[in-house]
Parts: structure tokens; C-alpha cells; sequence
């Protein structure tokens, strides 16, 4: 057998390793023989699809003892990847000494592949390399690194970032908001909101893409829990449709009758757009308060609001509808009376189908 | 088809499309500085990604809205983006649609585009759609959506942090006859179930093919850029083969014959049974090829058996229930049911899910995802979430990972749905994600 078939075989084997355990064993870590088998395919000359395959197999069973092989093939153009593929799921910290090390000494996309691994590792040592490629001439890896940063998203990291995102070149600042928002994120899940809605309401003061904005109002709103009702009645009047479709998504997240009323409140004076909008929501939180607003929007008023109201009318499903549907059988208008006619069938119950023309055969 | 005029019918809402495309007439051809404003008497404007095959059939699903204007299409593959501009400039009689090489260009570039559809191919569907995200799309994206549980948290996150709406192309979750079965199951007609069934693909395995295919001659990167195709994906030398659909099978690019059905089945079966916010605990390892046979479990002690057959056609579900079961695929007109009492209620019960849900569905006969398109199309510009949203893609893709790593591993496993890991296994925690080829990564 050729080495070449020797290394296959070794790594085939490797793969269909493994014995059938009952529900709940731990599962036996890999014998150092079999990693140590591994490290020495790497250490030889065999070829690229042989070093690959073993990278896959370290990245299941990796120790310790292949970090120092491993890294050794971070500056490899050929092979890079696949050494972050065999590290990057290693839970052992030796790993994170490695990647840092990297930092100094890589370039191009080997560099960014390595603080993306940084990233993913979340290693809190990194964030003063990472915050210094954050003013890298390079674009890639000063975007990885806002990347990274926020994934860390620690109060440092997102500090630095939060200082940073002013001047960061146009081409940067998506990178450096979504590295924000993810800081924004974990902050508090560690509970520290204040310091999220912070980084929130920098994203949605500034001149920027509508998702940021969008985004960042929703997590503002969010956040601050009973507090952000009030942004939530500011933006539903908003004059900036973006902020305005943002405050009417994020109801849709928030619990209670407030917010209901808050969203029936606001129906007064909106554009027609804007109140369809507003009544879809309505219509998605099946709060039976809202219906004498839906019935006053379905009786009159322009037609697509109509529409919409009418539409809306069997999400909430109650009973009382049902007149104010079959009124509107009779309108004039046959787009009405068909939305009728189609809200009515579909409605649940007996109410409605008495009002059906025919039933299925 | 049922013939009956008292349903929302696909007729009726392609109308109600219609209704809805007579204001964009006002809208000027050039829909550039829209910055992502879609209020409901708005055009959508789309893009596409990577649209082959599959991609076609959804583009036909597209181009007939008339509230949607199909404009620019993305491709690694210059045979596909000539043939999709070719598509979509016959269908509005112009030679408007815009032709692009590199997603992040693409994305970038194009700010007037509000939604893309994804339909690359497994190993850029998360990625893509993450990317298309940041950029502020709203996404129709193909499955299997994403290739490893972290790349499927990561569309989650993604869509909630920039609000962005996001189907997942799990169509029968819009048609009519598995809606039917599935809402037998929530509102307890069937009494107690305790037994799901979900059909995997009855080809392929879900052992993995990690060999390379004998190198060729890498064509000119206009031709095709074998760098882009392949992505975050490990490098290997280029053959025709996998750019002509043999990635199948591949571990880098598939996700095995439980994957390709089950990113159907799954997501049905979870829906079913109210379980789309969570994955299986347990999966049992059975030793075959496939996982015919294998038995999941979820917290609430259901269990759902992955089978190869028992249905006509495709992508089948059964449910069993104290009082009765209910059976569909696609080969079927309508359900399967028992006691078959209950298929008189056809059409009641599909039509009081349109009206809790104020969702659009699809009937047996022409294209399957319509309504599922339509489905995105409606919350583009409601901002509700779609019938198959991160959660659910996310959910279910976990489900299909979970039970391919049992098969991988060939042993019983145990999954924390909270926590999404494994229990007492770090091997099958270390495969949760993949590290991804620079610069192609979250």
C-alpha cells in the first residue's frame, strides 16, 4: 500500500470510529494515538488533500498537543484555513494564545481568517490587537475587526468601537455598526442595558444605513421595557417611514395593552400606507380592543384602509365582526364587497358561514 | 384541486396582488434612493442570488407578482446570470436586469433593492442571506438554509438585529394539503398524538463523500469564479461536475439525504405539534446508510421517526393521535385521513387557518411556492414575520444537524435545545459549526 493509501486509510478509520453509547454517557475523549497519528500527517510532506483531511479530523478530536502543529500552518496560503478548521472548535486555551500570536505576523487573508477565529473564540485577550487593526489601511481586516470586537463584546471592546465609529471610513461603518450591535447584544445578556441602549441610541442618532437605524430603534425600544413605550408612541407618529415601520415591527414583539393602545392611538392622521400598516399589526395581535377602531376603519374612509381592516377583522376572530362584515357585503364598491365577502368565509365559526354563497360540493 | 369559491383561492389572491400593483404605477421606473422604505402601495424591488435550477421555479413564482420588479441577478456563473437576465427580460419585454459577479459588490451597489431570493446551493444559503441582511434586504432564501447549527443562529441574529424580514423556501408550510394536516394536529382532532413521521430523502446517505474530484482546468473567472462558488467552504480543485450539481453528497456542500427532505419535513412536523421554537432531545442512532428509522425525541416525549418510504411522492408527514391519524406528500390530492370523516372538514379548516393566520396559501397544481412567495411578498411590507422565519429554519435546520452528527458519530445523542448543545459530547459539540474560508465568513 502506497503512503499516500496508508494516511486515506488511517483517516477513513478515524472517521467511522466510535462505539454506539446509550443516552446520557459522556463520550470517551480520542486516544492520544489517534491525534498523534494525525499531527504526523501534518508534519510530513504528504499532500494538501491529505493535510486537509486530517485538519478535519483534529477539528472533532484535537487536543492540546496539535495547537502548536496546527498553528504552524496559519501563514500557509494553501493550508491556512484548514488549520483554523482544526483549531477553531479546540476548546483548549492554547488555542486562543495561538491565534493571538498569529495577529502580529499574518497578513492578507490568512489575517483575516485568523481574527474572524478570534471572533468566533470570543477571547477577551485579543481586544487590544483587534482595536488597533480597527485603523488598519486594509479595509478586510479592519472590518474583521469591528467584527470580532463585537463578538468579544465586551464593555472594552465596545467602548473602542463606540469611539471609533465616527471616523471610520464610509466603507467601514456597516462593519463597525454590526460590530456594535453585536456588543449591544451581549452586554445585555450579561444584564448591563444601560450600556446597550447606549450603544443603541449612538447607532440610531446617526446618518446612517436604514437597517442601523431601523435596528437600533428597535433595540432601543426594546431594551429600556416599559421605559420604551414612549419611543415607541414617538416613531409610530414618525415622519421617517424607516422609523416608522421600525416602531410598528417592534410592537409586534411587545406584550400588553398599551401597546395596543399605543398603535390605535396612533392611527389618527397617518398616511394611508402608514395606517394600513399599523392595522395589519393590529390585526397579528388579535387584542380584541382594537376592534371598534378596525370596524370605524372598515365602514369608511379610504378604500385600501378598508381593505385592510376588513382583512384584519377574522385574524382578531370575534364574534362581533361578523355585522360589520356583512354590511360590507353590500357595498358598492365589488373590491370591497368581495374582501368581505372572503373575510366572512373565511371566518371562524358559524357567523360566518351563514353569510357563505356556496359551499364545497 | 378543490374547486370551491368560498376560499381565499390563488386566483383570488393574485388579485388582491394586482389590487395592490395598481399604485405602483405612480412610482418612477427608477426606484434608486428608496432606502429601504416598502409601504403596502409600494413596488418591491428584488434582486437575485445564485438562481439556477430551483431558483427558476421560484423566479416564476416572482415575476408574475405584479407588485414586484425583478432587476439585477448575482452569480459566480456567468451561464446562469445570462440566462436569468435572458428570464427576466422576456417576461417585462426590456433588457433591464443587471448582471453582477460578487455578492458584496452586488449588495453594496444596489441600495434600491429591498428583498433578494437566495438559491445558491447549501453552502452559501446562510451566509448569503446574512450578508444580503446587513445590506438591509429582506431574503427569500432556498434550503437546506444553512450547513451548521452556528450558521443558522447566526440568520437568526442577524434578522432580528437589523429587523429584516426572512422566509426560508420550506414551501408546503404554504399548501393547502399539509396546512390541512397540520392544523388536524393543533386543534386536537387527532386527540393526543404521540408519533410524528417525517419522510428523508429515499437517495443518497447521510454519510458524507469528503474525496476531491480529479482536478481540472480552472475556466476564465468571468466564466466561473471557482474561488466565489465554493465560498466558506474548505478549497479544493475545481471539476465541472460540482458546479453542474454533483456537490451533492458532498460533506462541504450538503447536508446529506436527511437534510434535503428533512428541511422540509422537519419545519412541518415541528409546526404541527408546536414545537418550531425548539429541536428534538434525544436521536437514536440506527446503523444503516440513511437513518431510515431513526427516533427523535422531543421534551414533550412525541416522537418523530425519520423514514425513507411510506408516502406517495415526496416530502411526507404523518401524524398519529389517540383519535385518528392523517397522512400527505406530494403525490397526494388530498390527505390521507383516519377516521375519513375528517377530510369533510377540508375546507373549513384551511379557511379558519387563512383567517387566524391572514396568511396566503397554494392549492395542489401549478407552482408549488406561490403562495409561500407571496407569503414573503405580504410581510416585505407588513414587517410581520413569514410562515418560515429564522426561528423556524433555524429550529429545524438544528434538527437535521443533530440527527446527521448522530449518524456521523454512530452513536445515541443527547441535545439541550436552550442551551443548543450536545450533552456530555464534546466531538458532536465541535461539529455545531464549521470554520469558514476567509474572506467568506460571518
Amino acid at each position: 500500500m502506497s503512503k499516500s493509501k496508508k494516511t486515506l486509510a488511517l483517516v477513513i478509520a478515524l472517521l467511522l470510529a466510535g462505539a454506539v453509547q446509550s443516552f446520557g454517557q459522556t463520550v470517551p475523549p480520542a486516544t492520544p494515538e489517534q491525534v498523534n497519528k494525525l499531527i504526523a500527517v501534518l508534519k510530513s510532506d504528504a499532500s494538501r488533500k491529505e493535510k486537509t483531511d486530517a485538519c478535519r479530523q483534529l477539528a472533532v478530536i484535537g487536543t492540546k498537543d496539535a495547537v502548536a502543529p496546527l498553528a504552524a500552518l496559519l501563514g500557509d496560503e494553501k493550508l491556512s484555513h484548514m488549520a483554523r478548521y482544526a483549531l477553531e472548535p479546540n476548546p483548549d486555551p492554547a488555542v486562543d494564545e495561538a491565534l493571538r500570536d498569529a495577529l502580529g505576523k499574518l497578513k492578507g487573508r490568512p489575517l483575516v481568517g485568523v481574527i474572524g477565529s478570534i471572533g468566533v473564540r470570543r477571547d477577551a485577550k485579543a481586544v487590544g490587537a483587534l482595536v488597533k487593526m480597527l485603523k488598519a489601511p486594509n479595509a478586510e481586516v479592519a472590518q474583521a475587526a469591528a467584527r470580532a470586537l463585537g463578538s468579544i463584546g465586551n464593555r472594552r471592546a465596545a467602548v473602542a468601537l463606540r469611539r471609533a465609529l465616527p471616523s471610520a471610513p464610509a466603507g467601514n461603518q456597516l462593519a463597525f455598526c454590526e460590530g456594535l450591535f453585536r456588543c449591544a447584544e451581549a452586554l445585555a445578556a450579561k444584564g448591563q442595558r444601560k450600556r446597550a441602549v447606549g450603544i443603541y441610541d449612538q447607532l440610531r442618532s446617526i446618518k446612517a444605513a436604514h437597517q442601523v437605524r431601523g435596528g437600533a430603534l428597535r433595540g432601543a425600544i426594546l431594551l429600556r421595557g416599559k421605559n420604551g413605550l414612549a419611543l415607541l408612541r414617538q416613531h409610530l407618529q414618525s415622519d421617517d417611514y424607516i422609523l416608522f415601520s421600525a416602531a410598528v415591527q417592534t410592537s409586534q414583539e411587545m406584550q400588553g395593552g398599551d401597546v395596543t393602545k399605543a398603535l390605535v392611538s396612533a392611527l389618527k392622521g397617518l398616511p394611508a400606507d402608514n395606517r394600513i400598516l399599523v392595522i395589519w399589526a393590529l390585526g397579528k395581535r388579535a387584542d380584541p380592543a382594537a376592534l371598534p377602531t378596525l370596524f370605524a376603519a372598515a365602514k369608511g374612509g379610504e378604500k385600501s384602509v378598508r381593505i385592510a381592516a376588513i382583512r384584519a377583522l377574522p385574524q382578531i376572530g370575534h364574534v362581533s365582526a361578523a355585522p360589520v362584515l356583512r354590511a360590507s357585503l353590500a357595498d358598492a364598491d365589488p373590491e370591497i364587497s368581495q374582501a368581505a365577502k372572503e373575510s366572512l368565509a373565511a371566518f371562524p365559526g358559524s357567523e360566518g358561514d351563514s353569510d357563505v354563497v356556496q359551499k364545497p360540493q | 384541486m378543490s374547486k370551491n369559491n368560498w376560499s381565499l383561492t390563488r386566483r383570488a389572491f393574485l388579485k388582491r396582488a394586482a389590487l395592490l400593483a395598481a399604485a405602483p404605477s405612480l412610482i418612477p421606473a427608477s426606484a434608486l434612493g428608496r432606502d429601504g422604505k416598502v409601504p403596502p402601495s409600494s413596488r418591491i424591488i428584488m434582486g437575485g442570488i445564485g438562481i439556477g435550477g430551483r431558483g427558476t421555479h421560484d423566479l416564476r413564482c416572482v415575476l408574475p407578482e405584479g407588485d414586484v420588479q425583478f432587476v439585477a441577478i448575482c452569480d459566480a456563473r456567468k451561464d446562469r446570470r445570462k440566462a436569468v437576465k435572458k428570464m427576466v427580460d422576456t417576461h417585462y419585454g426590456n433588457e433591464d436586469c443587471a448582471m453582477y459577479k460578487e455578492i458584496r459588490e452586488f449588495l453594496a451597489l444596489r441600495t434600491d433593492i429591498d428583498a433578494v431570493l437566495i438559491t445558491t446551493g447549501d453552502r452559501w444559503h446562510a451566509l448569503a442571506a446574512t450578508l444580503a441582511m446587513r445590506s438591509g434586504k429582506d431574503v427569500y432564501s432556498e434550503k437546506p438554509s444553512c450547513m451548521t447549527i452556528a450558521e443558522g443562529q447566526a440568520v437568526v441574529k442577524t434578522a432580528r438585529r437589523y429587523r429584516r424580514i426572512y422566509q426560508t423556501g420550506t414551501q408546503r408550510l404554504s399548501e393547502d394539503n399539509f396546512i390541512f394536516a397540520n392544523e388536524l394536529v393543533r386543534t386536537g382532532r387527532l386527540g393526543k398524538v404521540d408519533t410524528i413521521r417525517a419522510h428523508i430523502a429515499p437517495w443518497d446517505a447521510a454519510e458524507m463523500r469528503h474525496d476531491w474530484l480529479p482536478a481540472e482546468p480552472l475556466p476564465p473567472k468571468e466564466d466561473v469564479d471557482w474561488d466565489a462558488w465554493l465560498g466558506p467552504c474548505p478549497w479544493r480543485p475545481y471539476n465541472s461536475a460540482y458546479i453542474k450539481g454533483q456537490w451533492r453528497g458532498f460533506y462541504d456542500f450538503h447536508t446529506s439525504c436527511i437534510g434535503e427532505w428533512g428541511a422540509h419535513t422537519f419545519p412541518q412536523c415541528q409546526a404541527a405539534i408546536g414545537a418550531g421554537d425548539t429541536s428534538p432531545v434525544e436521536y437514536k442512532y440506527v446503523n444503516n446508510a440513511s437513518g431510515d428509522g431513526m427516533v427523535t425525541r422531543f421534551a414533550n416525549g412525541i416522537k418523530m421517526i425519520l423514514q425513507r418510504e411510506g408516502w406517495h411522492g415526496s416530502c411526507g408527514v404523518r401524524y398519529e393521535g389517540a383519535e385518528g391519524w392523517v397522512s400527505v406528500a406530494d403525490g397526494y390530492k388530498k390527505p390521507e385521513a383516519s377516521p375519513p370523516s375528517l377530510l369533510a372538514e377540508f375546507d373549513k379548516i384551511v379557511n379558519a387557518y387563512k383567517a387566524r393566520t391572514g396568511r396566503p396559501t397554494s392549492h395542489l397544481g401549478g407552482l408549488s411556492a406561490m403562495g409561500h412567495m407571496r407569503d414573503l411578498l405580504d410581510c416585505v411590507k407588513s414587517r410581520r414575520q413569514t410562515v418560515a422565519n429564522p426561528v423556524v429554519m433555524h429550529r429545524s435546520m438544528s434538527t437535521v444537524h443533530a440527527a446527521n452528527i448522530c449518524m456521523w458519530l454512530k452513536r445515541d445523542m443527547r441535545y439541550d435545545p436552550v442551551k443548543e448543545e450536545f450533552v456530555n459530547d464534546p466531538e458532536a459539540n465541535r461539529l455545531r459549526s464549521r470554520a469558514m474560508r476567509d474572506p467568506w465568513m460571518f
